[in-house]
């Protein structure tokens, strides 16, 4: 009897006091957590290729795990990557009948240093002279010196430096290496650059009738048709913009092995040969030569154009190891995927599988947490890792109850309307204005879906130091609807304004068949209509026929994704060049000040100049109303209260991202920028400019719907 | 859901008979599918481990607080007693999805304490000490052992006080000889029961299987009963028979294992018993996963409640038809139509009604386990059904995320389905003829 009760009363408490235990040393473990944040997202395993993010979150994670040469901290300025240090150039080369005419030249200009020094005020570092060849090096990139310097040397037997474009219905390599390979003319091409498969262009020094002509002969073998060559441009030397990037001592890649130039230069060939979509694709198209120099701790250069914006292309581009790179030449997704390469980032993967992912800090030593994702998160799942506090993000945001812990990345995006400066309505500058006045963005971001942000008129990404911020038009439609009187636009019994010639009357292009753009479009059309514009709608599914119709021209309004991208370069969207048929000046602004400001913005090679170019630009072209810009889109996470104690959320709320939770708290003040860009080596070091803050590059880039 | 039949001896090995009837009842799936026999893998049979551990534990707390409810219960009086009896009885109409979804929201939802299957990826370094891990395994067992007791324990504690009310009551006898109380409750009233008990258990072990599919399937548990659900859902025939006969096993080993408990009752040799004592709700769930219509899904589900419950009813119908004063009445002189109206008729009309009730009761109960299974079948219900039903049906994880996050209208179902039951049965029970 007694082993019965016992055993009755007993197993049950015994049960129950080994549920209790097991319950409260699991909620333990997991409460007690101090391995890191654990992130749940609703998204598939990515394939976590660093040059095309998918989605946000893929793109923090690269940021997490790669290294750029040179970073855009979250206040957008420019830090130190693995390159430490960069600096512009200017490469001219010469090319003389001989060699003594060659030392001849070389003597001439170092006699300018005996004088008065001439060279300090060129900006010349080094005259070197290579065959037939000067190599003249200047250490600004714009220097007027190159002309004076120039000068002294062309009285001298010059040889005509002439730059061809050589084009083909059918691909041209394969010819093109037999002509290399077997022509006595080739010694005199200096610089080939293949634009795509069909197109190259060669820079030939001397005379090259004898040398076209094997080229004909090699080109036209076997082709119906021949190719077609032609002369771009002839000058007396060849100038070339370079840049030096001095890789950073020290760093490691995660399996550690020295990251070195040779890992950048390979990333470079790489993209190059690839045809992905990458942010700057055509300055990265413009690299003449790769090299890596001193012992690998170099990288160097050169371009074949003048472009400022050509910085920009190092800028948050992951490098990846060249080992890595040779063992998967044409890399594609299951690459990245199953032998994922590995970074020079502040983490490293640790495991990863279909279901997660677990990134550790590669200096276990500071206090970087790690991190770990949970991919294809049901519903069910992030609910329960909220309720039990073991989840310490939700990407996107699942529960909209928690709106005062949702955390906003930085936009990469916008919505703008761009005008048609040739339609007979939209090309009067009040009509443009008083449309601006019209609608109502605060509406807009109200009622639309979505995670939608404020946004400035300002011509590029906001929050950049040198984006001025440009106030948007508030709205005030009464006083649009001044201005259209004043204008000489009436209203009729309809309420539709109109001139005696002309009803307010125009048609919005609206790309594809996605909802935010269809119920923008209807909630514009209805704001327009109370100003009295007659606003029609057309979609167009087809991005291609998109295209078509904005470089032709053929559209009245067009509502647009604006990506933002690292670049300050506007020139294509608006330069009066571009505005013809086929250009990407949409728009069709065409105003010889403007493209002086554009060509001198593209141009700027120094970062501290560019904000006052770029206002220099906005004034001008802003009060002229090409575009109206509506909101930007955010990607949005939210973040349980645990978090709030690790790294700083601090900060505007649209700048946010998983980096932030690895530096300290923000202070108030900016730190005094660092003067990134140094001298050549035999300068003095540790040059600092104390007084601006840290510089940031950016710059938007109008792409069109894909 | 056993205690709303009437209890019923079971046949004589029993285990062999669940174990071959397993195996005709899958090998009738595969002939019925048209399917090759599934090879069981090491993750099935670590899955049946796994849900034997669960049911053995189930079992065992069900046994352990339903007498332990029961004998408190009778000594608190014959109306506590009556009382609890209805608790218990109540609590084993709740549908288990009810229960189960009911724990995961309150336990989850409302405490935030977790779940060891339901819970998202944890570091690694988090669960390093054996502690921890033991901790983790042990919690991960005993949350669906606890929720599919709930259910067991409120059939037993009906089961113990209704047995303890059949047996022969020697209380007042004991207490005369001077038997102290806890002796004769505990010693004496106890022996009296281990008998009805075993069979008990025993009847508890076939209708289990059903709860520990829904139950393991709502928290994702790694166990048998997770995987039948997926085979379920998908209506893999192979799979499906796989379970049958694994099952089968299962039950044989528990129902064997239970054998030794002192005390005997007489086997019922009759084939009725054999037919009745089979896991019959399981089979009807399995019938109603391969069939493509939703037609006479109903139908099925009805017709193994009416053989769940043969037994039952052919054994009080026999008791109560051998205690009948038809020999009296004919020595009387009355006619066999004046026996017929005077003294069958009612009964049998009483008999008739009470079993009705039962029935629906029981079909409703199993109609929650089948739409909770397939929700598909809730199509096939008329609107004001369907209504009721349809929480109970959690097809995706936006509708498990909704009722985690709102279980209100679950539980609303869930009551409602319980009340009719209990109900029903309760009307059962007064209609039901005693004549002795």
């Amino acid at each position: 009897m007694i082993l019965a009760r016992t055993f009755i009363i007993g197993f049950p408490l015994l049960i129950a006091a080994a549920a209790a235990w097991a319950v409260h040393e699991s909620r333990l473990s997991r409460t007690d957590r101090a391995g890191g944040v654990v992130v749940m997202l609703s998204q598939n395993e990515p394939a976590l290729n660093p040059f095309l993010p998918a989605t946000e979150i893929e793109r923090e994670i690269t940021d997490l795990v790669h290294e750029p040469l040179i970073r855009l901290d979250p206040d957008g300025t420019l830090q130190p990557g693995l390159a430490e240090f960069w600096r512009w150039t200017q490469d001219v080369t010469c090319w003389f009948v001989d060699e003594a005419t060659a030392k001849r030249a070389q003597e001439l200009l170092q006699a300018q240093i005996s004088e008065k020094n001439r060279w300090a005020e060129w900006h010349l570092i080094s005259a070197r002279v290579l065959q037939n060849r000067l190599l003249l090096s200047f250490s600004e990139p714009n220097s007027a010196g190159v002309r004076q310097a120039f000068e002294v040397v062309a009285g001298l037997d010059l040889k005509p430096v002439v730059f061809w474009r050589i084009e083909r219905r059918t691909p041209l390599r394969k010819s093109w290496d037999l002509f290399m390979a077997g022509s006595s003319q080739a010694g005199l091409i200096q610089r080939v650059w293949f634009d795509g498969a069909n197109a190259c262009e060669i820079v030939v020094a001397g005379d090259s009738h004898r040398l076209l002509e094997d080229l004909h002969r090699f080109l036209d073998a076997s082709e119906k048709e021949p190719a077609s060559i032609n002369p771009l441009a002839e000058v007396g030397a060849l100038s070339e913009p370079v840049l030096d990037l001095d890789i950073r001592p020290g760093q490691l890649w995660h399996d550690g092995k020295p990251a070195t130039a040779d890992d950048a230069k390979a990333t470079l060939e790489f993209l190059r040969a690839n045809d992905w979509s990458l942010p700057n694709r055509e300055a990265l198209s413009n690299i003449q030569t790769l090299e890596s120099q001193n012992n690998g701790t170099r990288l160097h250069v050169s371009f074949r154009r003048r472009q400022g914006t050509a910085l920009c292309v190092f800028v948050n581009l992951p490098i990846l190891p060249a080992e890595w790179l040779r063992a998967h030449p044409a890399a594609q997704e299951s690459d990245f995927t199953h032998h994922a390469p590995p970074g020079a980032g502040t983490h490293r993967i640790a495991l990863r599988d279909t279901r997660s992912l677990l990134l550790k800090p590669v200096q276990e030593d500071k206090s970087a947490p790690g991190f770990l994702f949970t991919f294809s998160a049901s519903p069910l799942m992030t609910q329960i890792g909220m309720r039990t506090q073991t989840v310490d993000l939700v990407w996107p945001a699942a529960d909209r109850t928690q709106l005062e812990r949702l955390r906003f990345t930085p936009p990469r995006q916008r919505l703008v309307v761009l005008w048609n400066t040739r339609h007979e309505v939209l090309q009067h500058e009040r009509c443009r204005e008083a449309l601006a006045l019209a609608t109502d963005t605060d509406e807009l971001i109200r009622t639309l879906p979505g995670r939608l942000g404020h946004v400035d008129a300002s011509l590029f990404a906001p929050g950049l130091w040198f984006s001025t911020r440009a106030k948007s038009q508030p709205f005030q439609l009464e006083q649009a609807r001044q201005i259209l009187t004043k204008a000489g636009w009436k209203r009729d019994d309809q309420g539709v304004a109109r001139t005696a010639d002309h009803p307010f009357q125009f048609t919005l292009l609206v790309p594809g068949s996605d909802t935010l753009h269809t119920r923008t479009a209807d909630l514009l059309v209805a704001q327009w209509r109370q100003l009295g514009a007659e606003v029609k709608i057309e979609h167009v599914a087809d991005a291609q026929a998109l295209s078509q119709r904005l470089h032709e021209h053929r559209f009245d309004a067009v509502l647009l994704d604006q990506r933002f991208e690292v670049s300050w370069d506007q020139r294509p969207w608006w330069h009066s060049a571009q505005a013809k048929t086929g250009g990407n000046n949409f728009c069709g602004i065409a105003d010889p000040q403007i493209d002086l400001l554009l060509e001198a913005l593209s141009a700027e090679f120094d970062p501290d100049q560019v904000p006052k170019r770029v206002r220099e630009l906005e004034a001008r072209l802003l009060p002229l109303h090409p575009m109206l810009t509506l909101f930007t889109t955010h990607d949005e996470a939210a973040a349980m209260p645990s978090l709030q104690a690790q790294g700083s959320t601090g900060g505007p709320v649209s700048s946010w991202t998983l980096q932030s939770l690895m530096l300290p708290p923000k202070h108030t003040q900016p730190a005094p920028a660092l003067k990134l860009q140094l001298r050549s080596r035999d300068e003095e070091p540790a040059v600092q400019r104390p007084k601006t803050p840290a510089d940031p590059i950016s710059k938007l880039q109008m792409r069109l719907p894909e | 859901m056993m205690s709303l039949q009437p209890f019923s001896l079971p046949p004589r090995w029993l285990p062999l008979r669940l174990l071959l009837c397993g195996m005709i009842a899958a090998g009738l799936v595969l002939l019925f599918g048209r399917h090759a026999p599934a090879i069981p893998t090491a993750d099935i049979w670590a899955r049946c481990g796994s849900s034997l551990i669960v049911l053995a534990i189930a079992l065992l707390l069900a046994l352990c607080i339903g007498v332990f409810v029961g004998l408190r219960a009778r000594q608190m009086g014959p109306r506590t007693e009556r009382f609890i009896a209805l608790l218990g009885r109540a609590l084993a109409c709740m549908p288990a999805v009810v229960l189960v979804w009911g724990f995961i929201s309150g336990w989850i939802g409302r405490l935030g304490w977790p779940v060891e299957s339901l819970m998202p990826a944890q570091f690694p370094d988090g669960q390093d000490s054996r502690q921890v891990l033991l901790a983790h395994a042990l919690w991960n067992f005993l949350a669906p052992s606890l929720i599919l007791a709930l259910p067991l324990c409120g059939e037993m504690i009906h089961a113990v006080i209704m047995n303890g009310r059949a047996v022969l009551d020697l209380d007042f006898s004991l207490r005369a000889r001077g038997v102290p109380k806890a002796s004769r409750l505990w010693r004496h009233h106890l022996s009296q029961l281990r008998p009805l008990l075993r069979v008990r258990l025993q009847s508890l072990c076939l209708i289990a299987p059903v709860y520990l599919i829904i139950i393991e399937d709502a928290l994702h548990f790694m166990g048998w009963g997770g995987w039948m659900a997926q085979n379920l859902r998908v209506a893999d025939a192979s799979g499906i028979a796989l379970g049958f006969a694994s099952i089968g096993a299962m039950l044989a080993l528990l129902c064997a294992c239970l054998l030794p408990l002192p005390g005997r009752l007489k086997s019922a040799d009759a084939f009725v018993a054999t037919l009745a004592w089979q896991p019959w709700l399981l089979w009807a769930l399995g019938l109603l996963a391969l069939l493509p219509s939703s037609f006479i899904a109903w139908i099925i589900l009805w017709m193994a409640v009416l053989l769940s419950g043969c037994a039952g009813w052919h054994q009080a119908w026999n008791r109560i038809e051998s205690e009948l004063p038809v020999d009296a009445a004919r020595v009387c002189g009355a006619t066999d139509s004046m026996i017929w109206r005077t003294h069958i008729a009612f009964i049998l009309f009483r008999m008739l009604t009470a079993w009705l009730c039962t029935v629906l009761a029981h079909t409703l109960l199993g109609m929650s386990a089948a739409c909770a299974l397939l929700p598909r079948l809730i199509d096939a219900l008329n609107a004001p059904l369907a209504q009721i039903y349809r929480p109970l049906a959690i097809t995706s994880v936006q509708d498990a995320a909704q009722t985690l996050a709102d279980p209100t209208a679950l539980l609303q179902s869930g009551a409602c389905i319980a009340l009719a039951a209990l109900c029903l049965i309760q009307v059962s029970r007064i209609v039901q003829p005693r004549l002795s």
